[in-house]
């Protein structure tokens, strides 16, 4: 006799919705033109391209880290975590582009300049965040452990890299809009927490 | 209702359409702007040291072509005050005489070069803007007197007539000028309780003024030049004029209101102010000198450094290879670091240094410096041949005299580049250390003390000289935070391309001896220009007191500058070597004129020696 197999209750999924991707799109594009065109009347091109769109990666990052604070049960709250995900990404990759040129492209300057754990840190992420993108495009959802486990780190260092880069290193605006994104993120992080305890209750579903 | 059932019953999506739209758009826009860049500056890193001296930019962008095209017909009481003469020569720039050449630069003259780049940033542009080469102010054409014949200009040499700070100040007030506008025309004609105005000082207010250098002005002039501006030159245009007049403005406290346009009938008619800006009271520069270090300190410190009268004349830059510490005070020991530093007190910044095209025209430029030579002798420019037996005579005097400090020519005369001039700073100079005077020498490169040498000391003692250094170094590393654009980033640590090393700058207090090749083309003479003639400076003859610059005529037998004692049309500004930073005292070698020793017959044998440099 076949033992009985038990069914796991699927919920009902939403059909997929543009919402996410049209938002997450129309922030970054208007937003890189903003940084790209502003930065044309600053004192200096490369340094200012990159200030904006640090700014501009902050306010796209920001609700990735919230929906991956959150949870992402569903498909749809994975997808929108993606695209805001994605294209924060795609503004990081802007704004290093621009750090670097203001270096000459030259990482001995980097290092020397930022010394070795910030100009180190900095590689990490970058290339923690590059192979997270890479793996959820081409590996979907379903992430094997280790996948899992690069993407934790990729989230929770690019975290840590703007709390410090802005918050701590940082004054004037950036700071504060630092300190705003710590409060938003750290405000979805006590929240998850709480949803995720309350849920496993003894009688909760 | 049939359209807004649609619409409602597609709402959702045309509303992700316009969003997914706008974000596209965004995308092609920036992508558009990357890519424009590049269309409006094609950096070109020339390889001929020579043309970059001459021709190409050092990051002095300061205004837009077609405003300065327009600029003389808008202020012609600043730019062309006098009949028959236009702003090339009122201000002592070099016509270039080549029509081709000269057409070819917009008509500009020597020095002047048009680029994409934007002031101070050095962003592109799509619009030209007019900036200044090394040879604007290092290159000289000398008449001779009584022989009005133009001859060729020497590269690396200092411009004598050049009036630089009267012409920045000209822009200066074209920028700030105000003019009444219409409700200021109305209040004017119209004034209350029937009160004439006073026009000298008429009660406008702020609102009830208008640049007169605004867009609709420029627009207007170029158009009677038939020169049609497109959207993206008004955008420019209109937004660098915004920008520079709203600099202009917040700069007054630093730099005081400009030399004139701001004076009034009767002050200028009780010789309070003058209608010539570039006269005293307010000119204290005069022609072929600039305050190097006030411009600096007013950049770096965000200062007026207003008691600052160390004055410079334009120099010579020749053979900057013997020149170990260079600059009259002997305080910068790499080329390139003083080529950047020089830049920058004519609008470069780090910042538009820092772009890979001009790094390297500033590097090349000195490259330029290091083996530059005066092409001609004093024969070959004037048709002038000094007198063999004497000059032969001379060079003994020479030798006995002046060769301990200044070397002496290679003899004969090697073909360039080979320097021609024996001088070994590497061996005698110790580095630029002072010499010391019990020690017979050879001095070359050594600093000399002040109380030896007994020339004007504003120029190496001036107030915040200790601490320049300091803050011209930091400025080339980002690390500064005074006045710096990016205190908010607490210093923002990069790399310039440019940065120098800390022990490369210092103050001095003190002159550096160097070599003196090409030395006809280096008149007037001293550091700060107060003495016309070699036959002054070696006291062969008395040195006035009192002379007028201007577009003095070359004197070949005194090998000079033919300065009146009185003002004449060419001759206009007043040097007055009793005032502050202008005296001609000190370097009485071989002697103090008609002092112990004094030798009428050797000094003339020198003079003419010195004609064969």
């Amino acid at each position: 006799m076949n033992a009985p197999t038990a069914t796991v209750a699927i919920p009902p999924q939403a059909p997929p919705t543009r919402w996410p991707f049209a938002i997450a799109f129309a922030l970054f594009g208007l937003g890189l033109a903003a940084a790209v065109a502003v930065s044309l009347t600053e004192q200096n091109l490369n340094l200012y391209r990159a200030r904006f769109t640090i700014w501009l990666v902050m306010l796209l990052v920001t609700p990735a880290f919230c929906r991956y604070a959150l949870g992402r049960r569903t498909d749809a709250q994975w997808r929108r975590w993606r695209w805001f995900w994605t294209f924060a990404g795609l503004a990081y990759f802007v704004h290093l582009y621009y750090g670097l040129r203001a270096f000459h492209f030259s990482l001995n300057d980097v290092y020397a300049k930022q010394g070795s754990l910030t100009a180190t840190s900095n590689l990490i992420v970058s290339a923690l965040w590059a192979l997270d993108l890479v793996q959820i495009w081409l590996l979907g959802r379903n992430l094997p452990r280790w996948g899992r486990v690069l993407q934790f780190a990729a989230v929770v260092l690019v975290f840590i890299s703007a709390f410090t880069a802005t918050v701590i290193f940082k004054t004037g605006y950036i700071h504060n809009a630092g300190l705003v994104m710590t409060v938003i993120v750290a405000g979805c992080v006590v929240y998850g927490l709480l949803d995720c305890y309350s849920s496993r209750q003894p009688g909760k579903p | 209702m049939r359209w807004f059932l649609w619409f409602k019953r597609n709402m959702e999506a045309i509303l992700q359409a316009l969003l997914i739209l706008a974000g596209a758009i965004g995308v092609l826009a920036a992508g558009a702007i990357v890519v424009l860049e590049h269309a409006w500056v094609t950096p070109t890193l020339e390889p001929d040291a020579a043309e970059v001296f001459r021709h190409r930019t050092i990051g002095t962008e300061f205004a837009p072509l077609a405003v300065l095209q327009v600029l003389p017909d808008i202020f012609p009481q600043y730019f062309q005050p006098k009949a028959g003469e236009d702003w090339i020569d009122h201000f002592g720039f070099i016509r270039r005489t080549d029509s081709a050449d000269a057409a070819a630069n917009h008509g500009l003259p020597v020095g002047f070069c048009v680029t994409n780049y934007q002031p101070s940033s050095a962003s592109p542009s799509p619009v030209p803007f007019v900036g200044l080469s090394c040879a604007a102010c290092h290159s000289v054409q000398f008449r001779a007197k009584g022989d009005d014949a133009p001859r060729e200009v020497i590269f690396a040499a200092g411009n004598a007539d050049l009036d630089l700070i009267p012409f920045f100040e000209s822009f200066r007030a074209a920028i700030l000028f105000k003019e009444p506008n219409e409700a200021g025309r109305k209040k004017l004609a119209n004034p209350p309780s029937g009160r004439p105005y006073n026009h000298d000082t008429p009660d406008l207010e702020e609102s009830e003024l208008q640049n007169v250098l605004n867009m609709d002005r420029i627009e207007a002039e170029l158009n009677k030049k038939s020169v049609k501006l497109n959207v993206l030159d008004r955008l420019f245009i209109g937004r660098w004029l915004a920008a520079v007049q709203a600099q202009a403005l917040k700069t007054i406290p630093k730099y005081d209101y400009p030399f004139w346009g701001h004076e009034k009938p009767y002050q200028i008619a009780n010789g309070v102010a003058g209608d010539d800006g570039r006269l005293p009271p307010y000119n204290t520069v005069g022609p072929g000198r600039t305050q190097p270090f006030k411009t600096l300190l007013n950049s770096v410190l965000d200062l007026p450094v207003n008691l600052n009268r160390g004055y410079s004349k334009i120099p010579a830059v020749f053979n900057q290879e013997q020149w170990v510490w260079s600059q009259f005070d002997g305080t910068i020991k790499d080329h390139v670091a003083r080529s950047a530093l020089a830049a920058m007190t004519a609008g470069a910044t780090p910042d538009s240094l820092d772009q890979p095209e001009l790094a390297h025209n500033i590097k090349q430029a000195a490259e330029y410096t290091r083996t530059a030579r005066c092409r001609k002798t004093f024969a070959e420019y004037f048709g002038v041949t000094p007198d063999a037996a004497r000059a032969e005579r001379g060079k003994k005097v020479y030798d006995q005299h002046c060769a301990t400090c200044h070397g002496g020519p290679v003899v004969p005369r090697p073909a360039a580049p080979a320097p021609y001039w024996a001088y070994n700073p590497q061996d005698f100079g110790d580095d630029g250390r002072p010499l010391d005077p019990k020690n017979p020498g050879p001095w070359h490169g050594r600093l000399v003390p002040s109380e030896l040498l007994g020339t004007d000391t504003a120029r190496i003692t001036f107030r915040y000289g200790d601490i320049a250094p300091f803050q011209l170094y930091r400025r080339f590393t980002y690390k500064t935070e005074v006045g710096h654009p990016y205190t908010e980033f607490g210093g923002y640590p990069l790399v310039h391309q440019l940065e120098f090393q800390r022990d490369h700058i210092r103050f001095t207090g003190a002159y550096v001896n160097g070599p003196i090749d090409g030395v006809f083309a280096r008149a007037p003479f001293l550091h700060n220009a107060s003495v016309p003639t070699l036959a002054q400076l070696i006291n062969l003859k008395e040195r006035p007191k009192v002379f007028y610059r201007g577009k003095n005529r070359y004197d070949t037998a005194d090998v000079g500058l033919d300065c009146p004692e009185k003002p004449d049309a060419g001759q206009y500004y007043r040097f007055d070597t009793s005032l502050p930073g202008n005296s001609n005292a000190g370097h009485d070698y071989p002697w103090a004129f008609q002092g112990k020793g004094w030798d009428k017959a050797q000094l003339e044998d020198l003079l003419e020696y010195l004609k064969t440099f």
